[in-house]
């Protein structure tokens, strides 16, 4: 009785919150996320402290000294050295990540950070877009709704996989200028838009229809009955009431973000080299998947961890702030039945 | 496909790796002609492996090796190289034509006749003016190979107008005579006249690029479906023993019956796949990472070693900032460190820092730019280039991505702003040749002989006439006019010794320019799965392996 009284006294975050941390799976995932996030932050104090290189200084006809013997970074025959742990001092803790000998922990530091900056500013801009237009489509309705509701739904019909790694190509050769907005070919902004572009749907169609059903209750009809204006009833009134929704398509959607880059930068339209990151140092590593396998696998474990923990927390927190679940199962529903009706473009097309 | 095969097991070997961690609380170089080997079997479908489709399949535009190994036993020009290995296959023998040219009026008038009975693969009668037809085609589609042909009176002209016909070649469709009148002599003609870029085409082919469509052909095998960046078919053209087999029968027939090229990017794959014998060839050599392997393990029975005559090169647009100033290319020069990119090639090239690769006539060995980034700095320094941000161009495939990545680096070190840029190796060349391409500064290329002489090297890649607005080759845009007019006048003689010891000095002074930064030459390899002769496999050193060569065992 006295635990219940003083849940009562709680506010709906504390209550989320407190519901989050029974969750022990979910809080062992998080702490998971937040220790890559940590490694990926650290990657500058390995670089300039223990591996004294920076991530694309290449190293091809240099020789490290390894328990007081001499060794090629590269060998004559093109072999990159393998994981040297502390015997070099750090140096080439694990290996040379190619025949250009440039080391590999400080390219997983580093790639991580440009993997987790493009899934997180991906799903933030997507999020972003996708409030705008859902909160437009649900409130206005009428034509506004049906020309939003059936954009997306083209975006939607597209293989996005398809068309992203078309795009992506295309502004890697040549980058961007639309009007004022420049791109250079090489910035980390040409996947970002894309996968933010083409991720919209997946966060404004959930989103619209909550505000469909948000925009009868009681309290949206006073606001209007008291003069506010639409941006107004939009923003202060049905925005605040969409918080957990947002805030757990936004944590999937950085997994989602994160798998999108991958694939793009593995297949060359994502990150471009000498640039690294996670997607791109798999494509490195496949070419050396016999003799060092560990190059290619070490970043796909990366990936696969830090989707998988971003993935339990984003469901832990919509079990904390939405107990009912419902919305979020409409949602994913959705998700997953788009994902079905592209997996075989893709696959046909790919062939 | 196979790439996101890749991808994905990978991506399910780390699942793995981490659900474990989670539960517990990871040659020979041979020089003889090949030709049937002997004792193999005939007929069959050879399945063979490219690691990128060709940059053409339309034999007046194509310019890779890719694409001349494609079209070889394809289309067959007036005159053609010897189906032989190493040095006997640089011999320029009799192809459509009866006999080599009689050479007259001072090295100016070519004189040839068409073999009698000659017909293409959809059955037209071969004819003299096919030849001119053939010229003209490429000229107008401002073809790669057209600098070569412009000597032919009245061809420049045509290349500005085209409007025809060039007045320089005369042909007579009765008696099969070909007149080409030169404008001045030129000693490498007669190898001119074996590229494909002239090989006879019906007169109704249309004027335009025909890769997923190739025209009909002479040679022995016949192109029958094109899939531009999948792949492409060949059945035996079957005017060839009716017709052309029996007017030329000093060329090879061919042993198989079909052969099917399948491009696959990932030359991981491609080995795996010969090894287990889903494919019986492949085209390029084996990745960098499995090279050693594969030579090791299959060497005389599988795998050969074939030396090539080729020069790799970084570029430097000397036309525009920075590199417009000779101190910046030479401080390149010095800072590119051949013995690294030995290293990223796995062995598979040998470091030169000039044009003329060894095995050329006129290569004297020379080092002008010895490893020194000081000196590379300090030129860097007196250079002082305002200039700094540069675009740095190289393809997708491995090692030439890595050689890139190198350069890019390279000159990172240097101080400049680097943008790399990969583009597929299917139309690198194409992108890169293309004037309209923003951004041209630097970047990696490869030559291959054409065919054995000096100026092959120095015309197409270095002469100011050699500047195109597409399917350029001179990447470095290096139009100086007394190196020009050197090139000109060499290219009027015949090859003797003197003209070799001042193709060896030609080659010095464009290095003093520094153009490019060259670093080495490569080898290549045949590899083929243990269904094929491989002594029957002739790789040429101009148009690599003729598939009339490969025979099951």
């Amino acid at each position: 009785m006295e635990e219940r009284g003083s849940e009562v006294e709680r506010g709906p975050w504390a209550l989320a919150l407190r519901r989050f941390l029974r969750n022990r799976l979910a809080v062992a995932f998080l702490g998971v996320f937040l220790l890559i996030v940590v490694f990926v932050l650290a990657a500058p104090l390995w670089a300039h402290h223990v591996a004294h290189t920076g991530p694309n200084e290449e190293h091809t006809v240099e020789q490290i000294t390894v328990n007081g013997e001499k060794r090629d970074v590269v060998t004559v025959e093109g072999k990159p050295i393998g994981p040297q742990w502390f015997g070099a001092g750090g140096k080439f803790f694990l290996g040379a990540d190619s025949r250009l000998g440039r080391d590999e922990m400080v390219r997983l530091m580093y790639g991580g950070r440009t993997s987790l900056l493009v899934g997180i500013s991906a799903a933030l801009l997507a999020t972003i877009l996708a409030i705008v237009l859902g909160l437009m489509a649900g409130y206005f309705g009428g034509w506004v709704d049906s020309l939003i509701a059936r954009s997306l739904d083209v975006i939607w019909s597209l293989p996005v996989f398809l068309i992203g790694l078309a795009v992506g190509i295309a502004l890697a050769v040549g980058g961007l200028k639309i009007g004022p907005l420049e791109l250079s070919s090489g910035s980390l902004w040409n996947p970002i838009l894309i996968i933010s572009i083409f991720t919209v749907p997946y966060i404004a169609r959930p989103i619209r229809g909550e505000v469909l059903s948000l925009s009868q209750k009681e309290f949206v009809e006073a606001a209007i009955a008291q003069g506010a204006s639409p941006g107004r009833v939009m923003f202060t009134e049905i925005l605040p009431n969409l918080a957990s929704t947002v805030i757990v398509f936004f944590t999937l959607m950085i997994a989602n973000s994160m798998l999108f880059e991958a694939g793009l930068s593995f297949l060359g339209a994502g990150v471009q080299p000498p640039n690294s990151s996670w997607g791109t140092m798999i494509t490195v590593g496949v070419d050396l998947l016999r003799i060092q396998p560990l190059l290619a696998i070490l970043p796909g474990v990366m990936i696969m961890l830090t989707v998988l923990s971003l993935n339990i927390v984003g469901d832990a927190l919509r079990d904390a702030l939405d107990p009912r679940g419902k919305g979020r199962l409409d949602a994913a529903l959705q998700f997953e039945a788009q994902s079905a009706a592209t997996r075989p473009v893709r696959e046909a097309s790919l062939t | 496909m196979k790439k996101l095969r890749a991808f994905i097991a990978v991506l399910v070997l780390a699942a793995v790796a981490a659900v474990g961690l989670a539960s517990c609380g990871g040659g020979s170089d041979t020089t003889s002609s090949g030709g049937s080997g002997g004792g193999g079997q005939k007929g069959g479908t050879l399945d063979g492996t490219y690691a990128s489709f060709p940059d053409y399949l339309d034999p007046a535009l194509s310019y890779t090796a890719e694409g001349w190994t494609a079209m070889a036993d394809v289309y067959i020009p007036l005159l053609t190289y010897k189906h032989a290995n190493g040095v006997e296959g640089s011999e320029v023998v009799p192809g459509l034509a009866k006999e080599l040219p009689k050479i007259s009026n001072g090295g100016k008038t070519y004189t040839l006749f068409l073999r009698p009975g000659l017909k293409y693969s959809d059955g037209t009668p071969v004819k003299a003016s096919d030849f001119p037809f053939a010229v003209e085609r490429m000229i107008k589609l401002n073809s790669g190979g057209s600098p070569f042909y412009l000597s032919i009176e009245g061809a420049e002209k045509f290349a500005e107008t085209k409007q025809g016909p060039i007045p320089g070649i005369k042909t007579n469709d009765k008696t099969g005579e070909i007149v080409i009148n030169l404008e001045g002599p030129r000693g490498t003609f007669t190898n001119e006249l074996g590229l494909m870029f002239v090989a006879p085409l019906p007169q109704d082919t249309p004027i335009e690029d025909l890769s997923a469509n190739p025209p009909p052909g002479t040679g022995p095998y016949m192109i029958t479906k094109s899939q531009p960046g999948k792949g492409w078919e060949y059945e035996r053209n079957p005017y060839w023993a009716k017709a052309n087999g029996k007017a030329m029968p000093e060329y090879p027939e061919g042993v198989i019956d079909n052969a099917k090229m399948t491009v696959i990017r990932n030359p991981e794959t491609q080995v795996e796949d010969i090894e287990q014998g889903t494919y019986q060839w492949m085209q390029n050599p084996p990745p960098a990472s499995r090279y050693q392997e594969v030579k090791e393990k299959y060497e005389g029975t599988q795998f050969r070693v074939e030396p090539t005559i080729s020069t790799y090169y970084f570029w430097m647009n000397t036309e525009e900032p920075p590199f417009n100033d000779v101190k910046v290319r030479q401080a390149v020069n010095y800072a590119v460190d051949a013995k690294a990119l030995e290293r990223i090639y796995a062995g598979q090239i040998t470091a030169t820092q000039q044009i003329l690769p060894p095995g050329m006539p006129g290569y004297e060995q020379f080092e002008l730019y010895p490893h020194d980034m000081g000196k590379a700095e300090e030129l860097m320094k007196e250079a002082n280039p305002s200039d700094m941000n540069i675009t740095v161009w190289t393809d997708t495939e491995s090692p030439n991505n890595e050689a890139g990545e190198y350069f890019n680096e390279v000159l990172k070190e240097l101080g400049f702003n680097t943008t790399l840029k990969q583009i597929n190796a299917d139309n690198y060349f194409t992108v890169i040749g293309n004037a309209t391409t923003p951004g041209l500064d630097a970047g990696w290329s490869d030559w291959f002989q054409d065919y054995p002489h000096p100026n092959d090297f120095f015309q197409p890649l270095l002469a100011g006439e050699s500047i195109l607005s597409t399917n350029n080759g001179n990447f470095a845009k290096f139009d100086v006019p007394a190196v020009n007019k050197q090139i000109k006048k060499l290219g009027e003689e015949q090859l003797g010794s003197g003209q070799e010891a001042a193709y060896a000095e030609l080659d010095k002074e464009v290095m003093e320019e520094a153009p490019w930064a060259p670093y080495g030459t490569r080898t290549l390899s045949t590899f083929v799965s243990d269904e094929i002769e491989l002594e029957s496999v002739i790789f040429n050193p101009t148009f690599g392996h003729y598939l009339t060569s490969f025979e099951f065992k």
